[in-house]
């Protein structure tokens, strides 16, 4: 018998155990003030910035500015959330995808949200092109950022075709149907062409970065050489708003929003398990990542540079 | 040892005695009520931290995470270290040995008043305490896990630790190879600072 009320007095312990956890979870809860009306998205942009849906699966999105521009239109319909923060971490990419998402940063700003970049590691080039989107940019001393400007690579294997004794006849409908293509040298004329090609996606990276930063054209201009920053150059060039790391970030979104205590976090995207268990394997995914995107990278016609990327990377 | 609340105290303070009983009873509907909340009762302490620590969306992955293998490990362990067992020359049966490393989860119900008494605590010493709670319970529960097998087979403690030890050993081997290959593979990715 004794064991019994030996074994009942541990279980009485250990229910009032169980309803002094749930208490003292309630009271940290309520001691940290969390709003859990007032939400602050986290949006990320991780690696190269390139258009398309790029992978979904049932744990986890990775690529293509698709499933951003998704993500914003999420937090654009979620009405808890007042501010989101585009956490940046990207060289740049295709200058279509970089203007697509910026495009939908300007209209989710219009909505009434507070957009807040914070900028990773690197946050250059097409990066760079969506905090000029947003209404405030958070940049660590030491990130890369910057890189305005474009370039189109073209790769001339000529003389490597005629090695392996490869010759390509073409029956053209114009003159100018196969420009780029790597097995002849590029005429004047062409180069022209997308010379005048570059310049116009130039002009309106410029006028993105004037208009967002609300800089005189002409001293953009002279920035936009596509040489990279460092955080704190950017900061004395009237790039970058703020130093500091995402949490200033979030804290600076929250007050540009309104939000009194503190504000309940709503990360967007789906996170796989993998990150969620080995969360620092995040920089090892990007950098895989990236790996994986080198020779998406250098096909790419219409491209904003790379600058920031290791050289081997580059298309000379 | 009648009933489930005999057999728990005795797994408490008579753990060579509990096991031999157990094993030789094979009670399983016993040895599953006390796993079962063995495994929910620190569940609900490890909700509350992590809700505590900002951790809230991982919750469910990890409580679903923390139930899955536990139940896997229990079938598993029992089936691996049975095979092991008898290998070694072991006389007793898989059945018993399922039922008592049943009953060798029971301590972890003590996470809970001991992690109430470090919450109560100052920060500093916090964290501490609890780490030694969990060392405990884990010590614990390994001393009886060691206890079942040797109940179960009639082994001396050497021969108990060998066969627990064994499938341990083999992971570990499996993964120094793995992460040989794995090593080599991502040195040869491109790195910088």
């Amino acid at each position: 018998m004794y064991k019994k009320s030996v074994i009942i007095v541990i279980g009485i312990v250990i229910v009032l155990s169980l309803i002094g956890l749930a208490f003292h979870g309630l009271a940290a809860k309520n001691k940290g003030k969390v709003s859990q009306s007032d939400k602050i998205g986290i949006i990320y942009v991780d690696g190269v910035i390139i258009g398309g849906r790029g992978q979904s699966s049932v744990l986890m999105e990775q690529g293509g500015t698709d499933q951003i521009i998704k993500q914003i239109h999420q937090a654009r319909d979620d009405g808890s959330v007042k501010a989101v923060v585009l956490r940046v971490n990207s060289p740049g990419g295709s200058a279509a995808a970089s203007q697509e998402v910026g495009e939908e940063l300007k209209k989710l700003r219009a909505q009434g949200k507070v957009v807040v970049t914070s900028m990773g590691d690197v946050a250059a080039s097409g990066g760079y092109w969506l905090a000029a989107c947003t209404d405030k940019i958070y940049a660590n001393p030491t990130t890369m950022t910057g890189s305005i400007g474009v370039y189109m690579p073209y790769a001339n294997w000529e003389e490597l075709y005629k090695k392996v004794g490869i010759y390509q006849e073409k029956i053209k409908s114009g003159p100018h149907k196969d420009i780029l293509s790597p097995e002849r040298q590029m005429t004047d004329a062409e180069r022209e062409i997308i010379q005048v090609m570059v310049d116009d996606i130039y002009n309106q990276f410029v006028d993105v970065v004037a208009q967002g930063r609300k800089m005189d054209k002409e001293q953009v201009k002279k920035l936009a050489d596509g040489r990279i920053y460092t955080g704190n150059q950017a900061k004395q060039l009237g790039l970058v708003d703020e130093l500091g790391n995402m949490y200033d970030a979030i804290d600076g979104a929250g007050q540009l929003a309104g939000i009194e205590g503190k504000p309940t976090i709503k990360e967007f995207g789906k996170t796989s398990p993998w990150n969620m268990v080995f969360g620092p394997s995040e920089k090892i995914s990007t950098l895989l990542e990236q790996f994986l995107f080198q020779k998406a990278g250098n096909q790419l016609n219409l491209g904003v540079p790379l600058e920031a990327t290791p050289e081997k990377w580059q298309v000379k | 040892m009648g009933n489930v609340f005999d057999a728990l105290y005795d797994v408490l303070f008579q753990p060579k005695i509990a096991m031999q009983m157990i094993a030789e009873q094979k009670n399983i509907s016993q040895a599953v009520i006390v796993f079962f909340l063995s495994l929910v009762i620190p569940l609900w302490a490890l909700y509350f931290g992590m809700q505590d620590v900002g951790m809230s969306a991982m919750v469910p992955f990890v409580i679903g995470f923390k139930i899955v293998s536990s139940m896997l490990m229990w079938f598993m362990g029992a089936a691996v270290w049975h095979l092991i067992a008898e290998f070694l020359g072991g006389r007793g049966t898989g059945l018993g040995l399922f039922t008592t490393l049943g009953f060798a989860q029971f301590p972890q119900v003590f996470i809970v008043p001991l992690w109430v008494i470090a919450a109560l605590l100052p920060a500093s010493l916090k964290s501490i305490m609890m780490a030694v709670a969990a060392l405990i319970i884990f010590g614990w529960s390994f001393f009886l896990t060691i206890t079942a097998i040797k109940e179960v087979y009639e082994f001396s403690t050497a021969k108990a630790m060998m066969v627990m030890i064994t499938p341990v050993l083999a992971i570990l081997v499996v993964c120094a190879i793995a992460f040989t290959f794995i090593g080599s593979a991502v040195t040869q990715m491109p790195m910088w600072l």
